[in-house]
């Protein structure tokens, strides 16, 4: 009778354990929610015909990337996501153009989702575009950094085009910390912290179709493991107000005027996680760091509590006088962009983390499309840094003058038009 | 010398004093008659009647093992460690009291796509890079544990401490510290006048193990990844989370079945519950990742030794789940990254059955000739629910202990066996779609194991022992054995173990 008790006391411990390990929910437990997207349309673009359009949806956790061709029947799994919307229009007046919209970081839960979008009309700009952004640097054999970054811009339309006026800004924001400012002006500005102007009346440096325009930190000659920048075609100069760090100057390349630099020294281009951009100022230098300073508060988070700071001592630059920004970040530290989708939907890199000891040498280039009837070549522009770009590839400097690609020396031998397309 | 073969009903005392000499002990505790109910003395209660005599030993080993090509390359391609280990077994009236300790010194060889350790326990959230290779290991362990009873009743505790230490010296440089503390408790009521004893235990388990991942060389390819199962990996934190830890708790119960003369029926039924989660330190403790396994195992039998002949049947029955979440997060404010969610991605279930035979013959007082027959059937079902993936894998396994043991002169026991055992294919799926975004070292992992392990693969090895009595008391005993797993496209690995003891 006791066996039999026992036997039964054995049984209800058994049935709680299959309770415990069976299928307890279904074969499928992962559940689709719908999404609804809403794409709200430029004015100029309500009465075009839109002649197809690709909805990508990245999963931020995974990388897992789902794309859709319709707003129709769009089901995803719980997350946080990307969203890239890609549309070929045609207009009323004939002429076919692509839109864009973007939006990061938005969360999928259960339940009806709906999402709106914002989405611009990408007709190409009609001046120079940024070729090249080679913001880390060479590296002498005991490690010390040569100084001798360069953005280099480029004439990607068929008419000759100044550079006169151009203003080279690097971001404030980073593109590896998220704040929440207030007031949030990204929509419509580009907050910067380093602003230097091309010199010349408009028609100082004219730049050919198919040609570079070449802007440098130090328009030094070659040194250790670095490349001649002497034929640069204008430097950054800083008058510096701190007397161990002072700048070189090379007088016989033209220096571009100081509008505004965060550093009291000397303006270093950050090593990865900033946004680099060109503009025309609509204003005089002297009315923008009059009229348009920055402000803000954000909260601070820490172990020790919340704590409102305030951001100062930075610009905040209208979005329509960009004409071309790409954001940079380290690969595996990148956490948002840092100006709005109608500039960069994307974001490329150099460093593959914030220490990445392995960042100099390498640059980040423009993908070249194909080589036009002049033989020039044309580069991608679709605002999509992460599209556009070439990331972590040797410099067009190094590979032209076949200089050092690492602190040992190696020279390098490969010449390409965009980091990765050979030269033949 | 007479051997004692059959102990009366309770008569554990007078068991224990007919079994007087080493030379006996000895022949006694290779007896297999002594582990074909090793399911029910997981109950420390249970456990008193394991062996009804005194047993210890000190012994020093070696053991290798090693082959070709890894089978699974995140679990290594085999082990090298020597170590020292410490087993006693005493009693004393009706008390039992046993005890354990153990330090190993090694080097676990060609760990790929796995930079943690306790793959079993923790897996399948390791956190790998590219490269992997030797890595270095030290272990202890602790354990120990009283059992008692009357009449009536029984009941026993046990407690048991294992750590490692896991670090390799050269680029990349994990150093990982487990810990792993056991308690349980259990009791048991004689049912009627029989010598059947219904018991139930209660056990606890904490784990946890500390991870740091270095890389010296700054020049190197130093990324790593946090691996959620079958070939996939948490994208977003790839490259971060260099300092991490896993913090774990098992919770797990017995009812068992047990006559305490070893002679009858015998059954058991455990459940466990073990829930771990996988935090990385560097970013203010983020839970990345958690996994719940739920265990159900169940085992009964016959146990009948004689004079001359012993018989022993058993069968077994294990299922468990395996449940992997990874927890969403929103954008980080300040480095401290909201938790918006969790999705249940990875499953795993396994379902294993076996039937188990023994038949023993004692042609004379001083040999033992032992028949071991088993099959057993085995289903991993390992799954990821978006992007879909999938691996099954399952066998039926026979295999064939035979063994032959000599006491000669009263003081030499001898003891060989030979082991066979194949494993044939019964039904297999691999759904693993390559994803171009994924580096395809980590995708091939499991394409790797599949590839092995579902065809039709192969052990065999032999086993001897001797020892010899330098007194009634004490005793000197060396072990050696050697296994050979072969598998398809001349894959194969070896097992080599020696041993030298000193019993009493």
């Amino acid at each position: 009778m006791k066996i039999a008790k026992f036997i039964l006391a054995a049984a209800l411990l058994g049935g709680m354990s299959v309770q415990l390990t069976s299928c307890s929910d279904d074969d499928t437990p992962v559940a689709y929610y719908p999404v609804s997207v809403t794409v709200n349309l430029p004015e100029e673009i309500t009465s075009a015909t839109i002649l197809d359009e690709e909805y990508l949806f990245k999963n931020v956790s995974t990388n897992e990337v789902k794309r859709f061709t319709s707003a129709a029947d769009i089901e995803l799994t719980e997350g946080l996501y990307d969203i890239t919307y890609t549309a070929h229009v045609l207009m009323a007046n004939g002429v076919e153009t692509t839109m864009r919209a973007m939006s990061q970081s938005v969360r999928i839960t259960s339940g009806e989702n709906a999402v709106n979008l914002t989405a611009y009309n990408t007709i190409e700009a009609d001046d120079l575009i940024i070729a090249e952004v080679f913001n880390t640097g060479t590296t002498n054999a005991t490690g010390a950094q040569n100084r001798d970054s360069y953005i280099k811009l480029y004439n990607n339309t068929d008419k000759v085009i100044y550079a006169d006026g151009l203003t080279l800004f690097e971001s404030d924001f980073s593109t590896i910390q998220k704040y929440d400012y207030t007031p949030d002006v990204m929509p419509t500005h580009v907050v910067v912290r380093t602003l230097f102007t091309v010199p010349g009346d408009g028609t100082r440096f004219p730049v050919q179709p198919g040609e570079y325009f070449l802007m440098c930190d130090r328009a030094n000659r070659a040194s250790e493991n670095s490349f001649d920048l002497t034929h640069a075609d204008v430097e950054w100069y800083d008058e510096s107000q701190v007397a161990s760090q002072q700048d070189t100057d090379n007088p016989d390349v033209p220096n571009m005027d100081k509008v505004f630099s965060y550093s009291r020294s000397i303006t270093i281009l950050d090593q990865s996680q900033r946004a680099f951009g060109i503009a025309r100022l609509g204003v005089s230098a002297e009315q923008f760091l009059e009229d348009y300073a920055y402000t803000a508060t954000y909260d601070l988070v820490t172990a020790a509590g919340a704590f409102t700071m305030t951001k100062k001592d930075c610009y905040k630059l209208p979005n329509e006088w960009v004409v071309d920004v790409v954001n940079i970040s380290p690969r595996d530290n990148y956490v948002w962009n840092v100006t709005s989708p109608a500039l960069d939907c994307g974001w490329s890199y150099v460093a593959q983390n914030s220490s990445d000891k392995t960042r100099f040498f390498k640059g980040i280039r423009r993908k070249m499309l194909y080589l036009n009837e002049a033989g020039n070549p044309v580069f991608k522009d679709t605002n999509n840094s992460t599209e556009d770009f070439n990331a972590r590839v040797t410099p067009s400097e190094i590979e032209l003058q076949g200089t050092a690609i690492d602190a040992d020396g190696t020279p390098c031998t490969t010449r390409t038009y965009d980091g990765v397309t050979p030269i033949k | 010398m007479a051997l004692a073969v059959a102990a009366p009903a309770s008569g554990l005392e007078a068991d224990t004093a007919a079994v007087v000499t080493v030379a006996q002990r000895i022949a006694r505790h290779s007896d297999m008659m002594r582990t074909m109910a090793r399911e029910a003395y997981d109950n420390p209660a249970v456990r008193q009647w394991e062996q009804p005599y005194d047993y210890s030993a000190i012994s020093a080993d070696y053991d290798y093992s090693g082959g070709n090509r890894a089978v699974d390359v995140q679990r290594g391609k085999g082990s090298a460690a020597w170590g020292f280990t410490a087993d006693s077994c005493i009693k004393h009236k009706s008390s039992t009291l046993w005890g354990s300790a153990s330090y190993r010194n090694g080097r676990r060889r060609g760990v790929c796509w796995n930079e943690s350790s306790d793959a079993d326990m923790i897996y399948p959230y390791f956190t790998a890079d590219s490269i992997g290779g030797d890595m270095r290991m030290e272990t202890y362990s602790f354990a120990g544990g009283y059992a008692d009873h009357n009449d009536r009743w029984a009941w026993g505790a046990s407690a048991s401490y294992d750590a490692g230490l896991y670090y390799r010296n050269v680029d990349p440089r994990p150093r990982n510290t487990t810990g792993r503390l056991d308690i349980a408790a259990g009791g048991a009521v004689r049912i009627g006048n029989s010598d059947y004893h219904a018991g139930i235990s209660a056990g606890y388990r904490k784990y946890k193990q500390s991870c740091d991942i270095e890389f010296v060389n700054e020049l190197s390819d130093n990324r790593i990844w946090h691996l959620t199962g079958l070939g996939t990996h948490y994208e977003r934190f790839a490259g971060l989370g260099y300092s991490h830890y896993y913090n774990g708790h098992r919770w797990g119960a017995t009812a068992n079945l047990f006559p305490s003369s070893r002679r009858g029926a015998v059954a058991s039924v455990e459940v466990t519950s073990f829930r771990f989660d996988h935090i990385l330190t560097a970013l203010n403790k983020l839970p990345l990742q958690s996994a719940t396994d739920n265990r159900l195992s169940a085992s009964a039998g016959w146990l009948a030794p004689g004079r001359v002949h012993d018989f022993a049947a058993t069968v077994s029955l294990t299922h468990g789940k395996r449940i992997g979440s990874e927890n969403i997060f929103g954008d980080p404010a300040a480095s401290i990254y909201p938790q918006l969610g969790s999705l249940s991605l990875y499953r795993h279930i396994v379902t294993e059955a076996g039937v188990n035979l023994l038949w023993q013959w004692r042609p004379e007082r001083s040999a033992l000739l032992s028949v071991n027959p088993r099959v057993e059937w085995n289903r991993s079902d390992e799954s990821y629910a978006d992007p879909h993936r999938r691996l099954l894998l399952s066998s039926v396994a026979p295999a064939i202990t035979v063994k032959g043991a000599r006491t000669i002169g009263g003081a030499w026991h001898a003891a060989v066996s030979v082991d066979v055992a194949c494993t044939l294919p019964v039904d297999n799926i691999c759904e693993l779609p390559y994803n171009g975004s994924i580096p395809a070292g980590m995708q091939s992992t499991d394409i790797r194991r599949y590839d092995i392990l579902s065809r039709s693969h192969t052990l065999a090895g032999v086993r001897a022992d001797i020892s010899r009595a330098v007194s009634d008391r004490y005793a000197l005993g060396i072990s050696v054995s050697y296994f050979r797993s072969s598998y398809t496209q001349g894959v194969h690995a070896d097992c080599v173990d020696a041993s030298l003891s000193f019993i009493f």
